[in-house]
């Protein structure tokens, strides 16, 4: 029971559209395979991955989500207490790279983020295996976004073949340790978090 | 095979004489007869009959044929309580032929659904079908197996065209994600295009039109529901799993399990005994029970994940604690993930013949359940709009269900002593000695002067008096091959099922006097 107090977890939200692969990010981050056959993902569901980070021994936890927006709402129930949240948009499709920034403002809300201005987000544009001529939304285009977003990590992958994956959760998992460390300082955090999420919780739903 | 169908038939014509108030056949009568000696007598419930006969896993070949008839028989009587008693057995309506069949007959019988006028494809378009495109690429990935890429490209067309036509004909349906799950089951059951619609719009009108609202609220107040009804069935499990809302169960509920159960048969197992009963609160109720049924396997995982002992007494009581720790959390992201995956780390994880047995087991749970706290028991039901599927139905289901087998419990076991109850009961003729077998032999010269009188008047076998008969024979000649009796089984299960439908009635319109 000590041991598992230790350890320490870091708590990841994948968001993003339906259909632009975050299941399949999650799937080859933790297992290092891509198939074509994943059903599409209804409510959220986790997986553990172990790593180490700085010799530091951590337990990242992948949420993968929903991303038809009818199940948004739910969201309150899952992203308490995340460290980390990754944005992610299909490369081929403009209304998924659209709806990044209101991803994450949802994000901010549902997750009640005391201090939305320095938690970490990482976006990520995927499927660039696909034609060029496919490809609807540029790297500049991304960069700006980001930028706009508040100087956002961003990284390019693609599931499919595997193409900067490790790298773009190799961020995430650095970033989520580094937002888990800075949480440990302030005590009466957790308690706070616990009352509001409720209160505001039946506050949106009135709306 | 002749043994099964003897003792069978001999099972179900006991019940027909035992319910007969005619004096001249009771079972005393029978008792002492001088062709039986000691028979022994056992009390069974009448709705217990037919579950007796198919409930063996897996089902032999002749009991797969007999039932097969069986069924088409009740569907060329269009005997609905007969369809719903075999249906309610373990393999439930068998296979897809059947059931594209059959599910209509139960579900839609009363409903007339006009076709659309013009045709769909005219209509205008529906706002959601950008989603539906994106999830009906990504359907049938658990079944069916072994398709080529053209099959697979051929279904998801059909697929496609399903959902979009039963949208634009219902434009106020909000689309959600996991109803293509459930078309992908209407699709791989009905061959025909036009019954698929007709059957999927009844269902969605009729079980899913709560999750097609524009938000999502309606769904979560009937996954609460799972809460309370768990408190209610088992307070201590609980307060181990009852801190998180129950969006575990949010997948198996809006898709009727469809997203969540891999095998095609256990998928269909679970649609047969929804639609047998057509009540779609029992999508709750079937949902608790797994969660009851897999009660010690949730408690272990539970333990091990999150290093807390939460099987153990004090930790379930405990409400002291007032201030929620972040570990709590994580306790409660362990919950959701064991409850998630529950299905999957269960039902299809185990081989068929035991998810089979298994998805059996918890669906008569979930008939107690429904039966010992009714919808109507639960409080956060007031929470619930008048024009859910979850009331609007029930008006019609409680008239319904004094004359229906909502009795139905999982399999008791059998008392030698006949024992008094207020309820319906009927005693059955169990035959187990070789030697009667042999005593009986020798009334067999007589009696098949009689049978062969009785076969020749087989276009009788719905008269009353023609079934009192027969009863009486099938009570004596219990262990002797019908085979033997009548030219083939087909004659005899035609005509046997046939008649104890109206039996069935029969005895079911004294019992409600």
């Amino acid at each position: 029971m000590s041991n598992n107090r230790k350890k320490t977890i870091l708590k990841v939200i994948i968001l993003g559209d339906s259909g632009v692969g975050k299941t399949s990010l999650m799937q080859q981050f933790i297992n290092g395979k891509f198939s074509q056959q994943y059903k599409a993902t209804i409510g959220a569901d986790f997986l553990p991955k172990d790593l180490t980070i700085d010799d530091k021994q951590v337990t990242m936890q992948i949420w993968d989500t929903a991303g038809q927006e009818r199940f948004q709402s739910l969201g309150v129930a899952f992203y308490r207490g995340s460290d980390c949240c990754v944005l992610v948009y299909d490369v081929t499709n403009t209304k998924s790279f659209e709806n990044v920034q209101s991803w994450r403002d949802e994000f901010l809300i549902q997750a009640n983020i005391k201090d939305p201005d320095n938690f970490p987000f990482v976006v990520i544009g995927n499927k660039i295996d696909v034609e060029e001529n496919k490809r609807l939304i540029s790297s500049k285009k991304a960069q700006a976004l980001c930028a706009n977003l508040g100087n956002l990590p961003y990284f390019e992958t693609s599931a499919k073949e595997a193409v900067n994956v490790e790298q773009a959760f190799d961020v995430v998992a650095r970033n989520a340790l580094q937002q888990e460390e800075s949480l440990e300082f302030s005590d009466d955090y957790t308690d706070a978090v616990n009352i509001h999420v409720d209160g505001d919780n039946y506050g949106s739903c009135g709306c | 095979m002749a043994s099964f169908t003897a003792s069978s038939l001999s099972t179900s014509t006991s019940v027909m004489t035992t319910c007969d108030s005619k004096p001249e056949i009771t079972p005393q009568k029978l008792m002492n007869s001088s062709i039986l000696v000691q028979p022994e007598w056992i009390e069974m419930e009448i709705c217990d009959v037919g579950n007796s006969i198919f409930n063996e896993l897996p089902l032999s070949k002749e009991n797969l044929n007999l039932k097969v008839k069986s069924l088409n028989t009740a569907l060329v009587f269009k005997d609905l309580k007969l369809l719903k008693l075999l249906a309610s057995t373990r393999n439930g309506l068998l296979n897809k032929g059947l059931r594209s069949t059959i599910w209509p007959e139960l579900f839609i019988e009363n409903h007339a659904i006009n076709d659309t006028p013009t045709d769909w494809h005219d209509l205008p378009k529906h706002k959601d079908e950008d989603q539906v495109l994106k999830d009906v690429e990504r359907s049938f990935v658990s079944f069916p197996k072994g398709i080529t890429p053209e099959e697979l490209k051929d279904l998801r067309t059909r697929l496609n065209n399903l959902i979009v036509r039963v949208i634009r004909t219902t434009p106020a349906l909000n689309y959600y994600q996991g109803y293509h799950d459930v078309a992908t089951i209407v699709v791989l059951v009905f061959d025909d295009d036009d019954l698929a619609f007709k059957f999927l719009h009844k269902l969605t009108l009729s079980y899913l039109r709560d999750h097609m609202l524009p938000h999502i609220e309606s769904t979560v107040k009937q996954l609460n529901l799972i809460s309370e009804l768990l408190e209610k069935i088992d307070y201590k499990f609980f307060k181990a799993i009852g801190s998180i809302p129950p969006l575990y169960a949010l997948s198996s509920v809006i898709s009727v399990f469809s997203h969540d159960l891999s095998k095609f048969d256990d998928l269909c197992l679970v649609w047969d005994f929804i639609f047998v009963h057509d009540d779609p609160a029992l999508i709750i109720y079937i949902y608790a029970s797994i969660l009851i049924y897999y009660k010690d396997d949730i408690l272990n995982d539970l333990d091990e994940l999150s290093g807390k002992s939460f099987s153990s007494d004090d930790t379930l009581i405990d409400e002291s604690s007032t201030s929620i720790h972040e570990d709590e959390f994580y306790n409660r992201d362990f919950i959701h993930v064991i409850l998630n995956n529950l299905i999957d780390n269960n039902l299809n994880s185990t081989n068929s013949i035991d998810s089979n047995l298994e998805i059996y087991n918890i669906l008569q749970l979930s008939l107690k359940y429904i039966n010992k706290y009714p919808p109507s028991s639960l409080k956060l039901m007031s929470e619930i709009s008048d024009y859910s599927v979850l009331k609007a139905k029930r008006s019609e289901l409680e008239l319904l269900k004094s004359s229906s087998s909502f009795n139905n419990e999982p399999k008791r076991p059998s008392s030698s002593l006949p024992k008094k109850k207020g309820r319906l009961s009927s005693i059955i003729l169990r035959n187990k000695s070789l030697s009667l077998i042999l005593k009986l032999s020798l009334g067999i010269g007589l009696l098949s002067i009689i049978i062969n009188y009785t076969v020749s008047n087989h276009p009788n076998v719905l008269s009353h008096s023609f079934i009192k008969f027969r009863s009486r024979e099938f009570g004596v000649l219990n262990s002797f091959s019908v085979n033997a009796i009548f030219k083939d089984v087909e004659n005899t299960a035609l005509f046997f099922y046939s008649s104890a439908g109206k039996v069935v009635e029969s005895i079911r319109g004294n019992g409600n006097r």
